[in-house]
Parts: structure tokens; C-alpha cells; sequence
């Protein structure tokens, strides 16, 4: 018997509508643990590294957390892994809500899905039983009403991860979203185009089963024991939601700006935080299963099409997108293009990123309002920015450029387009700034996915919020200096790994949850006997494994870079004003550090160290 | 005990949290008081202040005020 993994996953073949139930050995959990760990190894050793990320050849694996559905708090989390076709390589996006932990209640740790199917679908998971749903008729409606169809057809009480016409249309920031209208995203990496692309519009859960745990009292003591400083230190989270540290960042120089290219909005984060959320528009709480915190929002839609409902509110992320970053102060047209991102099932991060650089793009000539369809698309024009989403849901008119990336929208536009264009990778900028915190600048240039923060979250260990002490780094280090930042950002870039392989939340650290203390919960619930150093290297083991996936596509120090806006560009004003990230010698200390070669190659002798000597070709 | 004047700067979100929300304050505190303890007149909670500074140079939270200090506040990174 196994404890708090089932040892088994659901594998599916759309295109003769079939599955089969397949087991995963035992050695394998213990490896790679699960979510994008496991699904890493799967993705790398049983698929074609070259296929085109929207063929039937791609699959799309969805894969829960060892500890997901489990007591353990913030145990909500899944990974959705794929080949991404908005940056051709390692494509991860992780999600919470109530789905992982369903799909573990029936019994699977997992779902491969394969092919293309003819004509629309949807799959239904309840427990032993397996079906396909004709989707024909949901095809073209917003992620809501999927959810709500989808729970009408299978069970109301069912989980759904769906997409919205973004995905249908193969847009290629589209996400996958998770329970409907209290929204959670799988946003990153166009995991959404990749759904769309098999036709594949929704896959329902519904288990029975409770996911068994090694040692209840064990896992409830630690737990009580960890409860306190994690209560402590999120009250802001729950009060105010990640939005509540608007003004926080913003004040820490690490708010992106008008593109980012300013360094201070004190009056604008003010107008567009958490805590102007909750005086206003905020109708009530929301948290994903097992959470004590609950930092998750509900607000009422003011303006714009959807004028009266209620959704989930804009995380930070999205305050920064669609507020700092395109000079929008008016927190209506905030929470208006939230959600309709969500509706559509779009990546808010990217989604605003290329608001952003359209923007620039129509200020600086380089596009005209007849490529817009007639927008004037200024900053801070929030009806301009809700038709712009709507363009780029349905590929319309400029729409349809920026539906690709960032990247591909500047090599479309051309010229001086790539200098609006924030990307790494072909992923847009996650919406903490590298100049306020270097490490950051280590991580975005290295992160498996393109320019994602959650692969580090460094900017935590800088900025006050988790002592990098818990994980092994005693050095003293300037916010904007280049010293041992790789050293800190390789370090917490393979303890984050592990969340995504667990199924917990990172919001975990603000707790001061240590490997010591995660690793303890994990042995409580599997019944192992992990040290605190062999937990740590599986997630340098990980860290690698997707290193090496896209070492065989080609990816290189050359790769590992930022945008020169990012740079170069001096914001002059700010908390991180003067601050530009010195990528080369922070790069040289990131490679010693993790035992790759200059360029930027894991050696064969760290490969063996970690136990890939199966990688070394 | 004779009072002090200082005056203190909430960067950030941390002007939510005293009665008065604003950035700025001025307060008449005994002599003698520590940062920590006026961040706590204040209702500053400490788990959302990454650092001080007192008359522009970092200071510990423990550090004594003296009539006519500054002091800035800045807060713990947050956001997602």
C-alpha cells in the first residue's frame, strides 16, 4: 500500500476516445516525488522532445502533488506540464483550487492526455469510472458557463478545469482555468492552446476516496506545531489578498511601471492595492482547499460588458498588469479586465504584458489605429485595454498579433518593437522587477519556463518576507548588488521545485516552513524517511531534469539573459533607482554554484551526483 | 519622563495600519522609546516590516529614539 500518492495515473487517447489506468512504480515517486516533478520525468523520458507543441504528439499532463488532498495546509496545488508552444521548451503551470485534491479523491495521481480529438470533448472522472462528454455545445463559451454546463451534465459538486475561447482559438497566453468563477489559474506557458488544440474543452473530477496518510497523529502534531507563525505573518494575506502588497512592492522599487520603465507610482499603488480592494469592491473570501490562509478575493465587475456580475478579484500580479504597468488608476477597469480574462481563459501576466507593449507600440507610431480595429490605445484607457483583451481572446485585428507572445509580436511589428518587449525565453516578465532584487535577475534568466518569479521567489528572501537562512544561505547581500545572488537564487529555486512536486502553495514560507518542516510532513504522510539533505537535492535533481529538457532543444547560456530594457534601462526614481542587474558575473556565480559548465550545461558529473546519469548522452 | 518628538515615514501599505492612515506622522513619545515600540503605538504589526532606518542610516528595531529623529519604515515584500 502507498500512502498519500495512489501510484497510479489515468493515461488518455483522445482521438479513439480511450484510456487506460497505467501504475507508476514506487521509485519513481521517491525520485521525483509528483506534480511537475513526475511529470517532468514523464514528459522527458516517453515523449518526443521535437514535436510541434500543438500536435496530437504533445501531451498534456496534468499531475497532483504527493501531498495534495492531504491535511497538510495549502495542499490544493496540481501541475499542468507540457511542451509550450508560446516558447517552444519546458512548459509548467501550476494551479490551486479544489481540482488536484479531487482528482486525488478518485484515486489517480494523474492524467496523460494524447491526441487530437475530431470534434470537441470534455472527460469526466468519477472515481473507477471514465467517460466522454460530447463538448460540441460548450465549444465558445467563457470559462463560467463551461463550469457551470459541465457540473450540470456530471455532478454538481464536481471540479472543473477548463478553457475559454482563448484556448479554442489556440491563443497562445491562454491558461487553463479551475473553478469557473472563483477562478485559478494554470496561466503560464499557453497551456491553454495546448488543451484547445486537442479539442479537449473541459476535464470534471469527482473522487469518493480519501487519500490515505502514514501517520495522522504524527502529521496533525507537526502541523499544530507550524500553525502559529504561518497565522502570524499572513494575516496581510488574508486581510487584503496578494493585492495587498501593491504598495509594499512598489515602495521596494520592484513595481513594473509604464512598461517597465518608471520607478515610482505611490498615488497610483494607493488607488489600485488590496487594501482600496477591500474598502470598495471586495464581496468576500475565498480559500483553495486545506488553506488557513485564504488570501483569495471576490469582487463585484463595475464597467465593461460583465457590468454588475461578481468574480475572483486581481491577484498582485494582475494589479500590477492591468494597473502599474499601463498607468491605469481606476480600480474598476482593474477588476473589469481581470475578469474578463478569466472568462476568456487568459494569462493575466501576459495577457498585460502585451496591453502593455501594444501600447508602446501605438505611442511610438509602430502601430496605427487601423491595425487596432479603431482603439485608441493610450495609457490608462481602460475600455481601450477591455477591447484589447477581447481582440486578443478572439485573434482580432492587432489582437491577433499580440495572441502570440511578446516575442513573436515584436518579430511581427519589427524594429524597435523588441525593445517594448519583456520577455525571456518568449515568456513575458512575471511582475517583480529584477532591479529591485538581483537574485531575481538570476532566476528570470535561468527559470526552466521563461521569466517566471514563482521558480525562486527570491525576491521573498530579500525582501524580508523568508529568511534564507532556513535554506542553507548565511551571506550578507546588497538588494542591488551582484554577490552571491545566483548562489541565494539557485538555492530557492530548487527548494520551490519541491512545491510543485508536493502540491503545496509557496505561501508557505511566509510561515518560515523550512525543508526541515516540509520535509517532516512529507514523511508523515508516505511513511519515508527522507533527510532534510536528501529532500533538498531531489529538488536540485528536478531543477536539472527540466534544465536538461531544454539543454536538448538547444537552450544555452545564450538563452539565459533579460530583455535590454530590463538591462540597461536606468529607472532613475524609486527604491531601486540606478540599479541595473550585472547578468554576466551573477550568471558566472549562478553556473559555479549549480555545477554546470559556462555555458550554462548541467556536467556529467553533477548530472551523476543527482542520480540522471540516464540524461548524459 | 520627559516626551521626545519624532517623526516617522510608513512606506508602502503599512499607512492602513495606524488609526490615522497616512504615511506620514508626527508623535510626542517618553524618552527613551524603541523603534519597535512606536511601531507599535503605531499598530504597525512587526511581521510586515523588512527595515528601518533612523536619520537616513539602517537601525535596528531595538535602537532608542532621541527628540527629533526621523524615522523611515519599510515595509516586507508581498504581492503573488
Amino acid at each position: 500500500m502507498t500512502y498519500g500518492y495512489w501510484g497510479r495515473i489515468i493515461e488518455v487517447d483522445i482521438d479513439t476516445r480511450t484510456y487506460k489506468k497505467i501504475p507508476i512504480k514506487d521509485g519513481d515517486y521517491r525520485k521525483y516525488l509528483g506534480g511537475s516533478g513526475l511529470a517532468g520525468k514523464l514528459l522527458y523520458s516517453d515523449f518526443d522532445y521535437k514535436v510541434d507543441p500543438l500536435s496530437g504528439e504533445n501531451p498534456l499532463i496534468f499531475m497532483a502533488g504527493i501531498l495534495t488532498g492531504t491535511p497538510v495546509p495549502t495542499s490544493a496545488k496540481s501541475s499542468v506540464v507540457t511542451k509550450s508552444p508560446l516558447t517552444g521548451i519546458w512548459g509548467e503551470a501550476t494551479v490551486g483550487g479544489f481540482w488536484g485534491p479531487q482528482l486525488k479523491k478518485a484515486g489517480y495521481d494523474g492524467i496523460i492526455v494524447k491526441g487530437k480529438s475530431e470534434k470537441p470533448v470534455a472527460l469526466y472522472i468519477n472515481d473507477e469510472k471514465i467517460e466522454f462528454i460530447d463538448a460540441e455545445g460548450l465549444w465558445g463559451k467563457d470559462v463560467y458557463e463551461t463550469e457551470e454546463k459541465l457540473r450540470q451534465k456530471t455532478d454538481k459538486n464536481a471540479e472543473v478545469a477548463c478553457i475559454g475561447p482563448a484556448g479554442e482559438n489556440l491563443v497562445k497566453i491562454a491558461g487553463i482555468m479551475i473553478g469557473g468563477r472563483d477562478t485559478r489559474a494554470a496561466g503560464r506557458c499557453g497551456v491553454g492552446a495546448v488543451m484547445g488544440s486537442k479539442n479537449l474543452k473541459g476535464i470534471v473530477v469527482k473522487g469518493t476516496n480519501k487519500v490515505p496518510v502514514y501517520d495522522k497523529e504524527r502529521l496533525t502534531e507537526l502541523i499544530k506545531k507550524f500553525m502559529p507563525e504561518l497565522k502570524k505573518n499572513t494575516q496581510g494575506l488574508y486581510d487584503f489578498g496578494t493585492a495587498g502588497g501593491v504598495q509594499a512592492v512598489e515602495a521596494n522599487g520592484d513595481l513594473p511601471i509604464k512598461n517597465w520603465t518608471l520607478g515610482s507610482w505611490e498615488k497610483g499603488a494607493a488607488k489600485t492595492c488590496g487594501q482600496k480592494i477591500a474598502e470598495t469592491v471586495q464581496t468576500g473570501h475565498y480559500a483553495c482547499y486545506a488553506c488557513p490562509i485564504r488570501c483569495g478575493k471576490d469582487v463585484e465587475v463595475r464597467v465593461g460588458p460583465y457590468k454588475g456580475s461578481v468574480g475572483h478579484g486581481p491577484e498582485y500580479e494582475t494589479c500590477a498588469a492591468f494597473g502599474s504597468n499601463i498607468l491605469n488608476e481606476d480600480l474598476d477597469y482593474l477588476c473589469a479586465a481581470n475578469d474578463l480574462c478569466n472568462r476568456y481563459g487568459l494569462d493575466t501576466i501576459s495577457t498585460g504584458n502585451a496591453v502593455a507593449m501594444a501600447i508602446e507600440c501605438y505611442e511610438k507610431g509602430l502601430i496605427t489605429r487601423e491595425d487596432t480595429g479603431g482603439i485608441e490605445l493610450t495609457w490608462g484607457n481602460g475600455e481601450a485595454v477591455l477591447e484589447l483583451i477581447q481582440k486578443i481572446a478572439y485573434k482580432k485585428d492587432i489582437g491577433k498579433v499580440f495572441a502570440e507572445g511578446v516575442k513573436k509580436a515584436a518579430e511581427e511589428i519589427g524594429g524597435l518593437a523588441h525593445e517594448y518587449a519583456v520577455h525571456t525565453k518568449g515568456l513575458s516578465y512575471a511582475f517583480h522587477d529584477p532591479r529591485a532584487f538581483t537574485s531575481m535577475a538570476a532566476n528570470y534568466a535561468t527559470a526552466n519556463r521563461g521569466a517566471c518569479h514563482l521558480e525562486a521567489l527570491s525576491y521573498f528572501a530579500e525582501g524580508g518576507a523568508f529568511p534564507p537562512e532556513l535554506i542553507g544561505f548565511n551571506k550578507q547581500t546588497d538588494p542591488h548588488g551582484y554577490q552571491h545572488k545566483g548562489e541565494l537564487a539557485a538555492r530557492m529555486q530548487n527548494f520551490m521545485n519541491l512545491f510543485n512536486a508536493l502540491g503545496l502553495c509557496k505561501f508557505l514560507i511566509r510561515g518560515k516552513a523550512s525543508p526541515e518542516i516540509i520535509k517532516n510532513w512529507v514523511n508523515a504522510v508516505t511513511g519515508w524517511n527522507l533527510t532534510s539533505e536528501e529532500f533538498l537535492l531531489i529538488g536540485e535533481r528536478l531543477h536539472n531534469l527540466k534544465r536538461m529538457y531544454n539543454v536538448r532543444l538547444g537552450i544555452s547560456r545564450k538563452d539565459d539573459t533579460l530583455p535590454p530594457r530590463l538591462l540597461t534601462h536606468d529607472r532613475k526614481t524609486g527604491k531601486a533607482g540606478g540599479s541595473l542587474p550585472h547578468i554576466g558575473r551573477i550568471l558566472s556565480d549562478y553556473y559555479e554554484f549549480r555545477g554546470w559548465n559556462p555555458e550554462g550545461i548541467p556536467t556529467k558529473e553533477k548530472l551523476e551526483e543527482l542520480g540522471l546519469e540516464e540524461l548524459i548522452k | 519622563m520627559s516626551k521626545i518628538s519624532v517623526a516617522v515615514k510608513l512606506l508602502g501599505h503599512l499607512m492602513w495600519y495606524p488609526d490615522q492612515k497616512q504615511k506620514q506622522h508626527k508623535l510626542q513619545v517618553k524618552e527613551g522609546t524603541t523603534i519597535k515600540e512606536l511601531l507599535e503605538e503605531l499598530k504597525v504589526p512587526i511581521a510586515e516590516v523588512n527595515y528601518v532606518s533612523k536619520n537616513g542610516q539602517r537601525a535596528d528595531l531595538n535602537a532608542t529614539l532621541n527628540d527629533g529623529d526621523w524615522v523611515e519604515v519599510i515595509p516586507t515584500i508581498g504581492g503573488g
